[in-house]
């Protein structure tokens, strides 16, 4: 495997990591998969192309503005979406149900406001190849892969080492219990929200700059959430390791035979996987409500 | 002498659906003691302290802490000083033990994190030894001290404590409530559920007894060893 497939395979890694991170953040805390994160993820990339790539204010307002947009539909979405169902102690079918009608309602509000059509970021980078070593790797796959490796980082810092990440930990391990040690579950959950919808966006920005930017792009979710069961529902490590072998191996099969065929080894070596380990390369002990 | 009752009970009411845990409580804890309530499975004795905690909400009653009626939110109750040690230790298993004090000293000053994080290996050195590890590996007894020195961990005023000596051999039943003893001295005011009739009530000032809901009898530790009703139900005769 040459080093440019293999960068490019990482990169690609790295954005699954963002959505599988985002993804495994909720699952986490209220044990379900949230379906909207998907659009929330394409919600974001296209707000920040409307307020400000296509404005002319390059990479890093653009990928701000996608960040933070995704933190506050996950916040939105929370409240809207979740709150009444937890408060309620409903069954966990709902949380499942009201995620895909979340997903569906931002969906149809992207397509409402850009049809079937298609978007292009404007070209943020001048200079489109840098070379390493004899390679010579895309430079936009050099910058996605290193913002991705320094926001897993300060993620990773955040929920081992700081309060809110102890009490985030918490609230995922008992909520009932969390709540007896005077954390507000409340607030930690819509903290949860910001940092998953957080990382969407700025998954969502780099899959708009890979690809194209179209009303369908979160279905790229799939990756995120193929890769959060690989690693192992429940464990982020596991997350991002599943997302890196996702990625490196599309990148690998891609060279191989071509985009069809990839996408279809790539799922089946998937299905493959989990006949053989069902609980994921972390095992976690969580089980799945939803 | 004046009133020093630190937790007052008032005709409280709780139901889950059809099911009524409990019916017209009234419980009042005075300031630096150890209080007992002690009861069979089923009688409503963890539905009070979750009530009392804030997990559950009344039907009816109220309750009173230190003159003042309680928040209703489970964070801010914590915040006004009592802490509800839950059954079964409830630890987070897969946090480290140090990460489990620190989740319980949340709430408390953060200049003073470190202090009480040595306080309380202070007083339990094996958790000291271990603080490195996952809470789920401690045995039974660690677990338990786990979850005493935790609820401490956030300053209390009053602790409540739902059968710390459940499950646990008789020797390490006995460093739980020397433990229990030292805590009370310590000025914290105790709420101890037990079924360990026995235990409770020869280390509580004060106590009752719960049957199906209802307060039935009350009176101090030794007057209540000494009483037919509860040597017959609770003390095997
Ligand atoms: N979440 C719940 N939903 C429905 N009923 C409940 C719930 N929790 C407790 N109960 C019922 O309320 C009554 C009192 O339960 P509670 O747990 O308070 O008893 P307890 O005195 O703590 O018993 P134990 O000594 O076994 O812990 C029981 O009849 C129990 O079945
Ligand atoms: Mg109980």
């Amino acid at each position: 495997m040459s080093l440019q497939i293999l960068l490019n395979g990482i990169s690609t890694g790295a954005v699954y990591s963002l959505i599988a991170i985002g993804f495994a953040l909720v699952f986490n805390i209220l044990k379900f998969s949230n379906f909207s994160h998907g659009a929330t993820m394409t919600a974001s990339a296209f707000i920040a192309y409307f307020l400000v790539a296509s404005k002319g204010w390059g990479l890093a307002p653009t990928l701000l503005c996608s960040a933070l947009s995704g933190a506050i539909i996950g916040l939105i979405g929370e409240f809207i979406g979740f709150r009444r169902i937890l408060l309620n102690h409903s069954a966990p079918t709902y949380f499942f149900v009201s995620s895909i009608t979340l997903g569906t309602l931002y969906e149809g509000l992207v397509t409402l406001k850009t049809g079937t059509n298609f978007y292009v970021y404007p070209n943020f980078f001048d200079v489109a190849t840098v070379k390493i070593f004899d390679a010579v790797v895309s430079k936009e796959n050099i910058i996605i892969l290193a913002i991705s490796a320094v926001a897993l980082i300060i993620l990773a810092f955040i929920i081992q080492k700081t309060s809110i990440g102890r009490q985030i930990r918490a609230v995922s391990f008992d909520r009932d219990t969390a709540k007896l040690m005077g954390i507000n579950s409340t607030l930690i959950i819509q903290v949860v929200f910001a940092i998953s919808g957080f990382f969407g966006g700025l998954a969502g920005c780099f899959l708009g700059i890979k690809f194209t930017l179209t009303s369908t792009l979160g279905s790229l979710v799939v990756k995120g959430f193929i890769a959060s069961v690989i690693g192992g529902l429940g464990s982020l490590t596991g997350a991002v390791i599943g997302a890196m072998l996702l990625g490196i191996m599309e990148a690998l099969f891609l060279s191989l035979w071509g985009s069809g065929w990839a996408t279809i080894a790539s799922f089946a070596l998937m299905l493959v996987f989990l006949l053989v380990r069902p609980q994921g390369i972390a095992g976690s002990n969580v089980q799945e409500k939803a | 002498m004046e009133d020093k009752t630190m937790l007052k009970v008032e005709n409280l009411s709780v139901n889950y659906g059809h099911i009524e845990a409990l019916k017209n409580v009234s419980v009042d804890v005075k300031k630096g003691q150890i209080c007992s309530i002690i009861g069979a499975n089923g009688a409503g004795k963890s539905t009070l302290l979750k009530t009392i905690s804030g997990l559950v909400k009344p039907v009816s009653g109220s309750i009173f802490f230190e003159g003042k009626p309680l928040p209703k939110k489970a964070h801010k109750i914590v915040a006004e000083g009592i802490v509800h040690v839950p059954e079964g230790r409830k630890t987070f298993s897969g946090l480290t033990i140090e990460d489990n004090l620190l989740v319980g000293g949340t709430l408390a000053d953060k200049s003073r994190l470190s202090a009480n994080l040595e306080k309380q290996y202070a007083l339990f050195p094996i958790l000291k030894e271990r603080k490195h590890q996952f809470a789920g590996t401690l045995s039974g007894g660690e677990q338990q001290m786990l979850a005493v020195a935790r609820g401490l961990m956030s300053e209390p005023k009053i602790i409540l404590l739902d059968e710390p000596s459940m499950g646990l051999a008789p020797l390490i039943v006995n460093q739980i409530y020397k433990l229990i003893g030292q805590i009370r001295d310590s000025g914290i005011t105790v709420l101890l559920i037990e079924q360990n009739a026995k235990k409770a009530l020869s280390i509580c000032d004060y106590a009752y007894v719960l049957e199906n809901g209802r307060i039935k009898l009350s009176g101090t530790g030794k007057e209540l060893l000494e009483s037919d009703e509860v040597r017959k139900a609770y003390l095997g005769g």
